[in-house]
């Protein structure tokens, strides 16, 4: 499909939400509420990414609101994909921390769905959705970033299964994920990264992986290096064919950029100063502009949202989202440190602030650097004459 | 394609140049088939069609180029004629044409309103049109021995207008859709138009800028088209009232004091 032709899914209205939604919506907002009122957490920031609570995950978990649109079979519910996004907007706002079982419920899940065996699909997806088994991304290294197709960390094929040698690094929370989806080379040196590429699922307690956290400007631990020192990953936990990595990833940052989480991480700060109101013009007016901005942003993903279950991935269509979520996301700190001068004294709000200021440099990186979103939408936008 | 897209193709791909008038063929075919009653129910002395259909036509005719009142006639003039239970007049295309008198403050508002959305649809149009032109020019136009689109600074600028288009696609057929809507509340489709209008506001002043920087100097000549897209988008952001009048406006939405919070008023657009 051409980029014009997927973009073209903008000018779409996709069907108003219904009943089923609101049901879902109000279901969440409950259990946020038990969950609050139980101490389970307290609002964050970026808790997509940054807040990882195994009690939280398990107990939305066992509320069926991990891998909800899944299939019964392996412990879904056959949800939409409606049903979900207005599930994931209540947690990014609520300021949940949701970042253990984040990955596997946006994008490990669905590419098992897609590319996985039977028995593989048996043997993870249950659990995630269960709130209990944890996936890390392995794509960058160190010497590998934006440019994702020249990834080192090689396999090579012996009997039964792949040797692994080389690193991954800035893996969030690889120090506390059970496995890793991680790709790896599996062609010849110079074998164009079309057909050289290749996921394969590794089991973080292998021997011969070690994982350092590594530490962050503001003192936290979150990212981590990871080095495979010949491990053994058995045939059977390759994802998809030998060869066929390169297009599985592609399809899968369609699902991890599109989504709320890009244009939602400082929601909950907003969120709070908005309820502490505005006295001045300046301030009214330019948080009017954004809240504007938000609501277009929130059209943009859940037009992109009826897509996600499609065969070519809306990929450029995520980026477009992704570019404009991001810079959103930094736009609202600015109007965030005019408001805070502006409000009363409060002591969350300034923590919360700083914690997203903090994070904010991963904003326009994490997930592809909005240089590279740009080029992915330049790429393909043909002119019409 | 439905068969007002049809049409449409006919007779904007037919006979429709950038910079055609109320003079033109154009706009003769298009008042001939009924296209500037759309959307006004037949008692009214509209075609039938729906809001929706409506915005299409002020999109489209705007991508072309054509310069005309269609954003108004459409959108407040229908309005005014629905509030007022009264067909319009012959020959009333635009508001100047026909007085907002004796109007209510809440009729008042909606035909305010109504005015937005026409501009913010006519905007979009504008700004695919100017998209259009620049992605089309980079193409063709020559540099240091490639085409200006094989250098990446050049490539990051038509990104950004896409991005620009692709928002101000979702804010309008997001505000069409909601204003449409039997069971949208009032509050909500004032935010859907009142965002759609600060949208294709700040998106139309970008989008002006970035067509004209990659064009270089043959963009200000009168004789290549693309003024005829940019002179549009710079003056239509103050049209129906400017977007820092419109940001206020959804401040106070979002902060009624029917609104628990931001969130439950951001999502009161979707209960129906
Ligand atoms: C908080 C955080 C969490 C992360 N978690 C994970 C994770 O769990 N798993 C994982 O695999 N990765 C993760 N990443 C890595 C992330 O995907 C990379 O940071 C990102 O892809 C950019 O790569 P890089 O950091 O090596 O920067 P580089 O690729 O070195 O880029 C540096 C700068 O140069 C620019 N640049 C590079 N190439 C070009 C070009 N061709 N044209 C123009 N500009 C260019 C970039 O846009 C950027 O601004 C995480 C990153 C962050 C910040």
């Amino acid at each position: 499909m051409s980029t014009r032709a997927e973009l073209s899914l903008f000018s779409e209205t996709p069907p108003a939400e219904g009943d089923d939604v609101l049901a879902e919506r109000r279901s969440i907002r409950a259990f946020l509420a038990r969950a609050s009122e139980s101490g389970l957490f307290r609002p964050e920031v970026d808790t997509w990414l940054s807040c990882h609570s195994p009690d939280f995950t398990r107990a939305l978990g066992a509320a069926g609101f991990i891998g909800m649109t899944w299939p019964v079979t392996y412990g879904g519910r056959n949800a939409s994909v409606s049903q979900r996004l207005a599930v994931i907007e209540e947690l990014l706002v609520a300021g949940a921390p949701v970042a253990a079982h984040w990955f596997a419920d946006r994008q490990i899940g669905p590419s098992l769905l897609r590319h996985g065996t039977e028995e593989q699909r048996q043997a993870f997806l249950p659990s995630m959705a269960r709130g209990e088994l944890y996936f890390c991304i392995g794509m960058s290294e160190p010497d590998s970033g934006s440019d994702l197709g020249s990834v080192r960390t090689s396999a090579i094929q012996v009997d039964g299964g792949w040797r692994v040698n080389g690193s991954k690094t800035w893996t969030s929370h690889g120090d506390r994920a059970h496995h890793m989806l991680a790709l790896v080379r599996t062609g010849q040196p110079g074998q164009a990264h079309k057909e050289a590429l290749t996921q394969v699922i590794i089991d973080m307690s292998s021997p011969g992986v070690t994982v350092r956290p590594i530490r962050m400007l503001d003192g936290r631990e979150h990212f981590c290096e990871v080095f495979f020192d010949d491990i053994f990953v058995p045939d059977t936990r390759v994802l998809g064919r030998p060869g066929s990595g390169w297009a599985q990833v592609l399809g899968e940052l369609g699902f991890e950029r599109s989504g709320p989480e890009r244009f939602l991480s400082t929601f909950p700060l907003v969120a709070g100063l908005s309820a502490s109101g505005a006295s001045s013009d300046y301030l009214r007016t330019n948080a009017g502009e954004l809240i504007a901005r938000l609501v277009v942003l929130r059209a943009m993903t859940a037009r992109v949202n009826t897509r996600l279950g499609d065969a070519a991935a809306p990929g450029v269509a995520a980026a477009v989202v992704k570019d404009l979520g991001t810079a959103w996301e930094l736009d609202s700190l600015d109007l965030a440190a005019v408001w805070l001068d502006e409000a009363e004294h409060n002591e969350d709000l300034g923590r919360l602030y700083r914690e997203a200021q903090a994070h904010s440099p991963a904003f326009t990186l994490r997930g592809g650097a909005t240089e590279v979103m740009r080029d992915i939408i330049a790429r393909g936008w043909e002119p019409t004459r | 394609m439905s068969d007002l897209d049809e049409l449409l193709d006919q007779i904007l791909g037919r006979s429709c140049a950038p910079g055609d008038g109320l003079d033109s063929r154009a706009w003769r075919h298009l008042t001939e088939s009924g296209l500037d009653r759309v959307g006004i129910p037949e008692h009214l002395g509209g075609v039938g069609g729906d809001l929706v259909d409506a915005g299409d036509i002020v999109i489209r005719t705007a991508q072309a180029g054509l310069i005309s009142p269609l954003r108004e006639t459409l959108f407040p003039v229908a309005k005014l004629a629905e509030l007022r239970d009264h067909a319009i007049p012959e020959g009333v295309i635009a508001l100047d044409d026909y007085q907002v008198k004796d109007l209510s403050p809440a009729h008042r508002q909606a035909v305010r309103l109504w005015h937005a959305l026409g501009v913010a649809a006519h905007s979009l149009g504008a700004i695919r049109g100017a998209v259009d032109q620049a992605t089309s020019y980079v193409a063709i136009r020559h540099q240091f021995g490639r085409p200006l689109a094989s250098h990446q600074v050049v490539r990051h600028q038509i990104a950004s207008i896409v991005s620009e288009l692709c928002a101000c696609e979702a804010a309008v057929s997001h505000a069409l859709a909601q204003a449409g809507s039997s069971r949208a509340n009032t509050e909500s489709v004032a935010l859907a138009i009142a965002s759609a209008k600060i949208q294709t506001a700040r998106s139309s002043t970008r989008v002006a800028r970035t067509a004209h920087q990659v064009h270089g100097a043959i963009g200000m000549t009168a004789e290549h088209p693309l003024h005829y897209f940019t002179t549009q988008l710079w003056t239509l952001p103050r049209e129906a009232g400017g977007p820092e009048l419109w940001s206020q406006r959804v401040y106070d939405l979002v902060h009624s004091p029917g609104q628990a919070d931001l969130w439950a008023a951001l999502c009161a657009q979707h209960q129906f």
